[in-house]
């Protein structure tokens, strides 16, 4: 028996180092650019990263992303200037874009459009509303320089905060020893990228739930009420936002898709006088896939689309 | 609990652990361990069905010793022998075949021109692995009764023998003579029998994570949406079919093999590389020999078998191969499909052709196969496959439109995953999976073969890695466990 585990033992650390090889030689994870929380207490990347996101457990979908000097995953390094016509992309994942070609973002194909006019791209992983409002609020003398802001909103999970605090325990934890020698595996990396260490936490999760839990469980409420007062709580962080971080009506514009997006949410800005872009007839009436097979975000053509949208709306109104 | 789930992966070594650790001194304790356990393993798909094997247990246990008591009145155990085959027919029966009976009943009586309305139809679950340790049952009693072995008097081993968990839901049905005799036997921890159970393991998971049930949403999409596709693709989906099927079966028998390997117990082969056989009778031999030699054994050589004329070896044979369609499933595409063998052996069988394969494999001393028996092997691949659309279809109607299809729109046009994945992946894969079939096809125990250690380890790495490559969270259950 004492052979068995001897040899099970080296047997399972020969192969971890041979597939930690394999992983690095064919480049299966994906790299992941560290954050930080700046003097203006905004959460960011911090500047001058490279690096490959990959996606999908065979490398099927690889993309090259680039940090600029200001934190933000974008071709542009320029500051908005007064002489010039800047459009601002604010929002999380599908603004950040590491899905897709940095080179080719939803601002550089907006920028293809539109002669001499620059677009700068503010996108990170995981904003909602109170981030982006807040970074609105903290680099205002940056934003008085630009010409548009558009706003990219998930109505159905960017509204949960009535304000914006700086989440420093996850910048910490991201700095742990631990942390730091798991994300040093690459293969650790790779299979938690594909969901297999997620699956595996999961299941522990399950057992150990089952084991501890006592309290008896409550099913979510999915009626009309229930709907109608999480739409209004929503509505009402967002009033608490405007309050706080402020909302220039002239030239912010919300991006959002209508598919999700409550009657009452639509009420309050055309009450309130919010100006917004509702692309789910865009999306709805395109001929092909808009978002990507693999996770979700917008494709290329999703992005073309989106990039008329907008353009089209600079344009005409 | 499947093989291929995380709680497999608790469980077997908390097993082996507590079998070998704790309860090493004493067979009786070891085997009750094996009853509560297999228990437990079985009862977590459906706890209601225990009662089941128990119930196939006592029956089985007692009309084995009444056969024995009565082995000189040739009468009496003949009527305790069909009280066993009668009572695990009558489970099938119930669970598995009385729906189909009833609606094929109803849809005769349509054709004639009668309308009756059903209100016989059961609204029961087959319960898992019903088909296989009811033939196993079977099995001891017919082979007390045909004297090949005497019954036991330990209740306790007896019940191990049937609830043995490796092999409970999806076989290889084993013959008391094997199984139960290792049951009755001390067992010794044997570091060579535990490794080599290991590497069975790890190739079963491989064949059922990477080959199985990566190839089965693409399978799925193509019989799913067959009316759509072209007949390249359709050709494509028999063929990743016959992959599935055979990765998803021998997978899960190498995981069958491999734990009871750990426990100390030696199952029979179940699969010996079938992809590589040169007519449709060596298929028989290499493909799910567990049910072929039931067949064989307690049908085909009572019937005469083929030391009867011509015409009735053929009759024989072709009894044989629809029930052993029927033994899949209640539905009228495996009685077709088994038909349809029995279509493909009748020729080789007639020729003389089927037993001339029985002991030697493809190459056998050469590195490469000839001409010819790439030719034979790409036959009996083709005739195989081709049967297995009504193995895979739903109903027959689907079965015959997909094979209009094929038909009707033969052309080719690439055809695109539906999740979006190259398709080139699967292409190298099944490949690769092919040729290094073909390398280790002289000894199904032992896919890891190899002299020198650094290769035996590299080997292992790249069999890891390819899990991990093609790993999705689906947890698809195996195709055999609904027989």
């Amino acid at each position: 028996m004492g052979k068995l585990i001897y040899k099970l033992c080296v047997s399972f650390v020969v192969v971890f180092l041979i597939i930690e090889c394999l992983v690095r030689i064919f480049h299966l994870y994906s790299e992941t650019p560290k954050r930080y929380i700046d003097e203006f207490g905004v959460e960011k990347r911090v500047p001058n990263q490279r690096g490959f996101n990959v996606t999908g457990n065979r490398r099927q979908h690889v993309t090259e992303f680039r940090i600029n000097q200001n934190g933000f995953n974008t071709v542009n390094t320029v500051k908005p200037k007064m002489d010039s016509y800047e459009i601002a992309l604010v929002g999380d994942s599908f603004i950040e874009g590491f899905h897709q070609p940095y080179k080719n973002s939803l601002g550089q194909m907006i920028e293809s459009k539109l002669d001499s006019v620059k677009v700068l791209e503010y996108g990170i992983g995981g904003y909602d509303m109170a981030d982006q409002m807040h970074l609105l609020h903290a680099y205002k003398k940056e934003f008085l320089n630009v010409d548009k802001i558009f706003l990219y909103l998930k109505f159905e999970n960017d509204f949960e905060r009535s304000y914006y605090e700086p989440d420093y325990d996850r910048i910490s934890r991201a700095n742990t020893i631990l942390h730091k020698t798991l994300k040093s595996s690459k293969l650790f990396i790779y299979l938690t990228d594909i969901g297999l260490l997620g699956s595996v936490k999961n299941y522990i999760s399950d057992k150990t739930k089952g084991i501890k839990n006592f309290n008896p469980v409550y099913a979510y409420n999915s009626s009309v009420e229930k709907k109608d007062d999480l739409e209004m709580s929503r509505i009402s962080n967002f009033n608490d936002l405007i309050d706080r971080y402020g909302f220039d009506k002239t030239k912010t514009v919300l991006l959002y898709d209508g598919r999700q997006a409550g009657k009452k949410f639509i009420a309050f800005c055309n009450d309130q006088g919010i100006k917004y872009i509702d692309f789910s007839n865009t999306f709805k009436n395109a001929k092909k896939e808009t978002t990507l097979i693999y996770d979700g975000h917008w494709n290329s053509y999703g992005r073309e689309l989106l990039a008329e949208t907008i353009t089209d709306f600079i344009v005409y109104k | 609990m499947l093989f291929n789930s995380f709680d497999y992966f608790l469980f077997l070594p908390i097993v082996f652990a507590v079998y070998w650790l704790v309860l090493n001194k004493n067979i009786a304790q070891q085997n009750s361990f094996i009853i509560v356990v297999s228990y437990f393993f079985y009862g977590c798909w459906d706890i209601r069905f225990l009662s089941l094997i128990f119930l196939s247990t006592i029956v089985d246990y007692c009309v084995g010793l009444q056969i024995f008591r009565h082995r000189d009145n040739p009468i009496l155990s003949k009527r305790w022998l069909l009280a066993s085959v009668f009572f695990n027919l009558a489970l099938l029966g119930t669970y598995k075949y009385f729906n189909f009976f009833i609606d094929s009943f109803l849809d005769m009586s349509s054709f004639f021109g009668y309308q009756i309305k059903s209100a016989w139809s059961l609204s029961v679950l087959l319960p898992v692995g019903i088909s296989f340790y009811t033939f196993q049952t079977m099995s001891y009693s017919m082979d007390i009764y045909y004297k090949k072995i005497k019954p036991t008097k330990n209740f306790i081993a007896f019940m191990a023998f049937v609830s043995f968990f490796p092999q409970l839901v999806a076989g290889p049905i084993e013959r008391a003579s094997n199984l139960l005799s290792q049951i009755t036997s001390k067992r010794v921890f044997n570091y060579d029998q535990t490794a080599d159970g290991l590497k069975l393991i790890l190739w079963g998971l491989f064949k059922k994570i990477v080959i199985a049930d990566s190839l089965a949403p693409i399978v799925d999409d193509i019989f799913a949406n067959y009316h759509v596709y072209p007949a390249s693709t359709l050709v494509l989906g028999i063929v990743f079919f016959s992959f599935q099927v055979y990765g998803d079966f021998s997978g899960y028998t190498d995981i069958a093999i491999g734990s009871a390997k750990l426990l100390g117990i030696e199952l029979k082969s179940n699969f010996k590389f079938p992809n590589f056989s040169r007519n449709v009778a060596e298929y028989w031999q290499r493909w799910h020999i567990s049910l072929s030699t039931w067949f064989r054994h307690y049908l085909y050589i009572p019937m005469g078998g083929s030391k009867v004329s011509k015409l009735l070896s053929v009759r024989n044979i072709i009894i044989i191969f629809l029930v052993s369609g029927f033994w899949h499933g209640a539905n009228w595409t495996f009685i077709i499909w088994g038909g349809l063998h029995a279509l493909f052996y009748i020729p080789v069988f007639l020729m003389g052709r089927n037993r001339i394969y029985a002991d030697n494999v493809i190459a056998e001393k050469t590195i490469f196969p000839t001409f010819k028996e790439c030719l034979q092997v790409l036959l009996t691949f083709s005739l195989v496959s081709f049967s297995r659309i009504f193995f895979r279809s739903p109903n027959l109607k689907d079965a015959f439109g997909y094979i209009n299809q094929i038909v009707d729109q033969f052309s080719y046009h690439e055809y695109i995953h539906p999740d979006g994945y190259r398709m080139l992946d699967f292409y190298l894969l099944l490949a690769v999976f092919v040729i290094y079939e073909y390398v280790i096809r002289r000894n199904e125990r032992k896919p890891f073969q190899f002299k020198y250690r650094g290769v035996r380890l590299a080997t292992y790495s790249l069999v890891v890695f390819a899990m991990i490559l093609f790993y999705n969270n689906s947890g698809r259950s195996f195709i055999y466990f609904q027989f």
